[in-house]
């Protein structure tokens, strides 16, 4: 239960970073924080107690294997969120060139 | 059919080549884009004409991996529904790479352009042809991010602020997606679409089944820019690229929103008016509120392109309408609207970018003083604006008019006052923009160059024939079909296990 | 290839040919127009033989019965007319080349909904329709128009599309019905669908108070377009769109309440038009507000359901559309050598202009209902029919009847003052080198003219037995007593006597001296005596005592007292209802101001105020679902 909890929480700060923190690296990093507490849910639900790796060498098809799926799918999903961390930073970076700051509420001359 | 994976490895070899051959000459990039793209739509053409003799499904299995008894690998699910989405990515998608051979000479980088542009295309066709969540999950995310990267593609102040804004908020929406995912994952233990939908339709709806299916539709209503969803939509779309204004406005948030919330919530879930008339009504009244708050802010508009942005959250509301009646007349509006409007509001954007090479502003009030006639444009434009407010003998009529429909089939008369109301206001602030850019100009004619002609000739011809033969060809041989689909529901999973 | 389909495909060709074309343009168009008559006249001739004609092309469906033949013919014979005044009045008009394209383009599109003979096919022909004059309209208008502009397309716009929506519930109920099954009119869907559709057919033909755009454009319009749309051709198709859906599509005659509906919309119509009428300066103006009132006169004999009756608003419709084309294509023949449609800037004009003059004063007389021109005949059926309405124990009818005769006599009125401000009284120094316009220009008007006195005196062998009997659905008996001889010989005999008098007037010898006012010599212009005049006292009295004022002019009590409050009534409901569109509109246009700008503050530019509306939106979304 407690990495559940774990998770939850990291998902709450993460959604606080993006909704309070002005600062574009701060908010990327929020939004960071919000792709691991997902991706950590998804690799927890192949889990279960006591169970070996699902690496089949010489082990009797009675023992307790956890789940590959899901951290196939999170190995994806990191790759996925390593792409959009990216360019969600070199975009920052292009930002802090164009506007010589980083502060979120600075940055409005598209509005109405 | 076993062609079906090349409308995805297609346009990704094209995006893995063009770096790779524009060092030799620049231009083929160009070439590669284009073949491309007209191969895309040859093959979907030529897929209307296959599909029937599979019995309106055929299902791919990639890797051979079997799809009974257990469904292991990933499969690609090809019915009538995916056929018009894809009927619709491509022709747009063939128009808009015709129209930017000309229009990248006001950008550098072009094989750039051409990777970005195929990748996303790439992700489109993924979207509308996959039958597994994650791999559904997988492609949305390859076309949002080469989306977030052309917003941003001219590198000024505000496509930056755009791209960013729109990156946030579009990524908040991935995520939901993806925690819905490992949601259903945890419940059923399958990824597989049909295999879901069996597993649900055994089990008792629970908090942790409502609690996946607000997750989703969360997601698909930020992706698809739903009031109150939509505030990335303007900034995104109006300071993209034309030629990725016209994709993202007319089929992008189409296809990553409105398909897949049709494919999960009928198809997967099995929801219907009767069994969730609380899930429908929702849909029902945002999709109201999009058309009525969004019409109001569209009619203050000074920008050409913004203007148009704004439309689309609009016409997004009368899709979502549409499916919230989610009766017959319902779903043949909300249909033949995602792809009317596919065609008619790339057409106004294409016409934004030759506009704004023309003239160096899409300021209206600046367009105005301009001294300079663009007759072909205004023709071409009001064209659009007219088949996109719903004036017969145009495409764009027939929506509104099985909207209308449905709505007083559900006896709901007030709605359907609403959306006729709505329609005009539609005619209203196009018109604007006719009004004031393209009627009483002195001064020179501007000259039109070929290939963008093509785009906008094919889109007209395309919005005027369709229009023209909707009751002879149109929704018999596809809308018909395709809302077939979503009514029968659940019976999607019985058809793609059994195939 | 049959001759329906030619009939719309020809003219849509030959238009695009004209329009590519430079150095045959005005002969293609011209073409086009002579095939679609051609087509007409044929398909009229066929339609007199048999019974009707169905062509099925997947789901649109043509048909052609008499009285559509009849309107047919009539509708691409004004095509024709206006085509061929217009090469030469817009001659120096820099955007010809669309408006021909637009002129042809709607004649052919109106045969088309003349001929649909299902509801889809209305609906969408119907629509074409209201784009295609919305896109003549862009290229008609002159500079600063747009107020004009988007108040037409507002009205016509709105009214179209509530046309329409009654068109759906009937095909949702009934599905893609022929428009012939005279359904009755007894449950509410029926009723309300035909309110609906009435609506708009209203607004097309112009009747109060969907009547604003006809004034509104008349001054922003040329001559031509002002007798090709309001004066023709939306006459022709509002009013046989009413009597198609009275009469065919459903029996109007199942439903008392809704027969007063349409009567006391006409009378309406007919009175505060022409009171509005009466007061105007504007030559076009003037006529454009006698285009409403006459409307009136067709929507209460349609609304009779006497077969008399509506044999004399279908007439009425034939006679108006001949003679107030006639009438805007004269005015326009005068502005085309003055530039000047004020009134008071014009007089004189009949020396210079002779053919202009007759055939404005023959169409002037025929609106006024003079014997032996057409009007009278038409407005003399009307009356008939809503007498007939006794009968059936409708104490209405009196009503009715007297507001069909004042509007009349106001008509008469309106156009002594119009006829002799432009054409009779002092002619201004700087018209009198003006010659008369050249053939192609006086020659549809004469025509037309020449029509209202052919339909006038043979009213009974040729228009009623040849085009009107046989259109409707309904046996009709022998109407009463008709001398045109007679009445013309009296008439004739009248303008003789008046002749001798002015002759014997005009022999006297005049002594003729500088006028002189307080020592001071009277400049030119300030002598000069126009017309405008003649009405001007109603204008300035407010609301009320303009009602009495009016009670006092005349010598017939009981009818000025009448007349007196329903010149109020009328006035107060057209200013009311004219105040209350009028208010609409603003609060929509306020509305969206504001609504507007309130609600792109919240597209305020920051990404943290985006992000706290969205999860409210997903925290509202869980509530809904999960609860």
């Amino acid at each position: 239960m407690v990495p559940y909890l774990c998770c939850i929480i990291l998902f709450l700060i993460g959604i606080y970073a993006i909704l309070t923190k002005r600062n574009l690296i701060k908010i990327a990093i929020g939004f960071c924080l919000l792709e691991y507490a997902v991706n950590l849910f998804f690799a927890l639900i192949g889990y279960k107690k006591d169970a070996l790796a699902p690496i089949y060498t010489n082990v009797s098809q009675s023992k307790n294997f956890v789940d590959p799926i899901p951290q196939a799918l999170v190995l994806t999903a990191i790759v996925i969120g390593l792409g959009t961390t990216a360019l969600l930073l070199s975009v920052a970076v292009r930002i802090y060139e164009k506007y010589k700051t980083l502060d979120i509420k600075e940055i409005k001359r598209l509005k109405e | 059919m076993n062609y079906l994976p090349l409308f995805t490895a297609l346009p990704l070899l094209g995006a893995f080549l063009t770096p790779l051959l524009s060092k030799i000459w620049e231009r083929l990039s160009d070439i590669i884009g284009s073949i491309i793209t007209t191969f895309l739509l040859i093959l979907s053409i030529y897929s209307i004409f296959l599909l029937p003799i599979f019995g309106d499904l055929y299902v791919y299995e990639i890797g051979k991996w079997p799809i009974r008894p257990i469904p292991l690998g990933i499969v690609f699910t090809f019915d009538s529904l995916s056929l018009l989405m894809v009927l619709a990515i491509n022709l747009l998608s063939f128009a808009c790479a015709v129209y930017s051979i000309n229009y990248l000479d006001n950008y550098t980088a072009r094989w750039k352009f051409w990777t970005l542009f195929l990748l996303l295309i790439a992700g489109l066709n993924g979207v509308a042809i996959t039958g597994d969540l994650f791999n559904l999950f997988v492609f949305i995310e390859i076309s949002a991010i080469s989306s977030y990267a052309l917003v941003a593609f001219g590198v000024e102040k505000e496509d930056l602020e755009a791209s960013f804004k729109y990156q946030v908020i579009g990524e908040v929406g991935g995520l939901t997606i993806l925690l819905a995912i490992a949601l259903i994952y945890a419940k059923t233990s399958t990824l597989n679409m049909a295999d879901i939908a069996n597993t649900f339709l055994n089990e008792n709806k629970g908090t942790l089944f409502w609690f996946i299916i607000s997750l989703l539709t969360f997601g698909f209503l930020i992706k698809s820019a739903l009031f109150p969803f939509h505030f990335w939509l303007p900034d995104a779309h109006s300071q993209a690229p034309a030629p990725i204004s016209a994709i993202l406005s007319g089929i992008f948030i189409k296809t990553l929103g409105v398909y897949t919330l049709f494919r999960l919530i009928f198809n997967v879930f099995g929801l219907n008016r009767n069994n969730a008339p609380h899930y429908f009504n929702l849909l029902l009244i945002l999709g109201i509120l999009s058309i009525i708050i969004t019409s109001f802010i569209t009619l203050k508009q000074e920008n050409y392109k913004r203007l148009l942005a704004y439309s689309t959250i609009s016409q997004i509301g009368y899709i979502f309408v549409g499916l919230g009646l989610s009766n017959f007349f319902g779903i043949i509006g909300a249909l033949t609207l995602i792809f009317a409007h596919a065609l008619s509001k790339g057409l106004l954007f294409l016409t934004a970018g030759s506009v704004e090479r023309e003239a160096g502003t899409l300021d209206i009030n600046e367009l105005t003083l301009l001294k300079k006639r663009m007759s072909f444009y205004g023709l071409v434009y009001t064209l659009g604006a007219l088949s996109l407010a719903g004036i017969p003998p145009f495409l764009g009529f027939f929506p509104k008019l099985f909207l209308i429909l449905g709505a007083i089939k559900e006896k709901m008369l007030g709605l359907a006052i609403i959306l006729g109301i709505f329609s005009i206001l539609t005619l209203a602030y196009l018109l604007k923009i006719t009004n004031k850019v393209f009627t009483n100009k002195e001064g020179e004619e501007v000259k039109e160059n070929s290939l963008s002609a093509i785009s906008f000739l094919f889109l007209v011809f395309l919005i005027f024939i369709f229009g023209i033969f909707y009751f002879n060809y149109l929704q018999p041989n596809l809308i018909n079909k395709a809302s077939e689909v979503v009514i029968r529901g659940i019976e999607y999973a019985r058809l793609v296990l059994m195939k | 290839m049959s001759s329906f389909e030619l009939l719309i495909i020809l003219p849509i060709i030959f238009g695009f040919l004209g329009y590519l074309v430079s150095f045959l343009r005005n002969e293609f168009y011209f073409l086009g127009a002579i095939l679609n008559f051609h087509y007409a006249v044929r398909i009229f001739f066929i339609s007199r033989k048999t019974e009707v004609i169905r062509k099925t092309f997947g789901i649109f469906n043509f048909g052609v019965d008499k009285l559509s033949g009849f309107v047919l013919l009539f509708i691409s014979l004004f095509t024709l007319l206006i085509l061929i005044y217009s090469i030469r009045y817009l001659k120096y008009y820099e955007k010809k080349k669309e408006y021909f394209y637009y002129l042809l383009l709607i004649g052919s599109i109106s045969c088309g909904i003349v001929l649909a003979n299902n509801i889809i096919t209305l609906m969408i022909f119907w629509g074409i329709l209201l784009s295609l004059i919305f896109g003549f309209f862009q290229y008609t208008t002159k500079n600063n128009s747009e107020d004009a502009f988007i108040k037409s397309i507002f009205i016509l716009g709105l009214s179209d599309f509530l046309l329409i929506l009654g068109f759906a519930l009937l095909f949702v109920s009934y599905g893609n019905i022929p428009l012939n099954l005279k359904i009755s009119l007894n449950n509410n869907l029926n009723i309300l669908a035909y309110i609906l559709i009435t609506i708009g057919c209203f607004a097309k033909a112009g009747a109060i108070p969907l009547h604003s755009w006809i004034p509104e454009i008349s001054k922003v319009m040329p001559a031509s377009t002002m007798a090709f749309i309001p004066a023709s051709l939306d006459k022709l198709l509002g009013i046989y769109l009413l009597l198609k859906v009275s009469y065919y599509l459903f029996d109007l005659n199942t439903n008392f309440t809704l027969k007063n509906y349409l009567m006391i919309v006409g009378s309406i119509t007919i009175l505060a038009a022409v009171l509005m009428a009466l007061i105007q300066k504007e030559a076009m103006k003037l006529l454009s507000f006698h285009a409403v009132s006459q409307v009136g006169y067709m929507v209460l004999g349609i609304g009779t359901g006497v077969p008399i009756g509506v044999a004399g608003s279908l007439f009425h419709m034939l006679n108006n559309t001949l003679y107030k084309t006639s009438l805007f294509l004269t005015t326009g023949q005068v502005e085309f050598w003055t530039k000047e449609t004020r009134i008071e800037k014009l007089g004189g004009l009949a020396v210079n202009m002779p053919i202009t003059f007759t055939s404005f004063l023959i169409s002037a007389l025929a609106i006024s209902g003079i014997p032996p021109l057409n009007g009278f005949f038409s407005k003399r059926m009307i009356y008939q029919g809503v007498i007939y309405l006794y009968k059936e124990g409708n104490y209405l009818f009196l009503l009715y009847l007297l507001a069909a005769m004042f509007g009349s006599v106001l008509t008469l009125a309106s156009f002594l003052k119009l006829t002799h401000s432009i054409f009779l009284g002092d002619r201004p120094k700087e018209y009198e080198k003006i010659k008369e316009v050249n053939f192609s220009l006086w020659f549809p008007s004469s025509l037309l003219a020449f029509l209202c006195i052919l339909f006038g005196i043979l009213a009974i062998p040729l228009p009623l037995k040849g085009l009107i009997y046989p259109s409707l659905p309904f046996k009709i008996e022998e109407i009463g007593f008709w001398q045109p001889t007679l009445a013309f010989i009296l008439i004739i005999l009248g303008i003789g006597i008046g002749f001798v008098i002015y002759m014997w007037g005009a022999i006297q010898k005049i002594e003729k001296r500088e006028i002189f006012i307080g020592g001071e010599s009277l400049k030119e212009e300030e002598r000069h005596f126009s017309g405008d005049q003649f009405y001007s006292p109603i204008k300035e009295a407010p609301l009320l005592s303009k009602g009495f004022e009016f009670g006092e002019e005349g010598s017939f009590d009981f009818y000025n007292y009448l007349k007196t409050i329903l010149g109020t009534i009328s006035l107060l409901f057209k200013k009311v209802i004219d105040f209350i569109l009028e208010i609409i509109y603003q609060t929509i246009v306020y509305f969206s101001e504001t609504f507007g700008s309130l609600l792109r503050k919240f597209q305020s530019g920051i990404l943290s105020d985006y992000l706290v509306v969205i999860f409210i939106g997903i925290v509202i979304i869980l509530l809904i679902l999960i609860l």
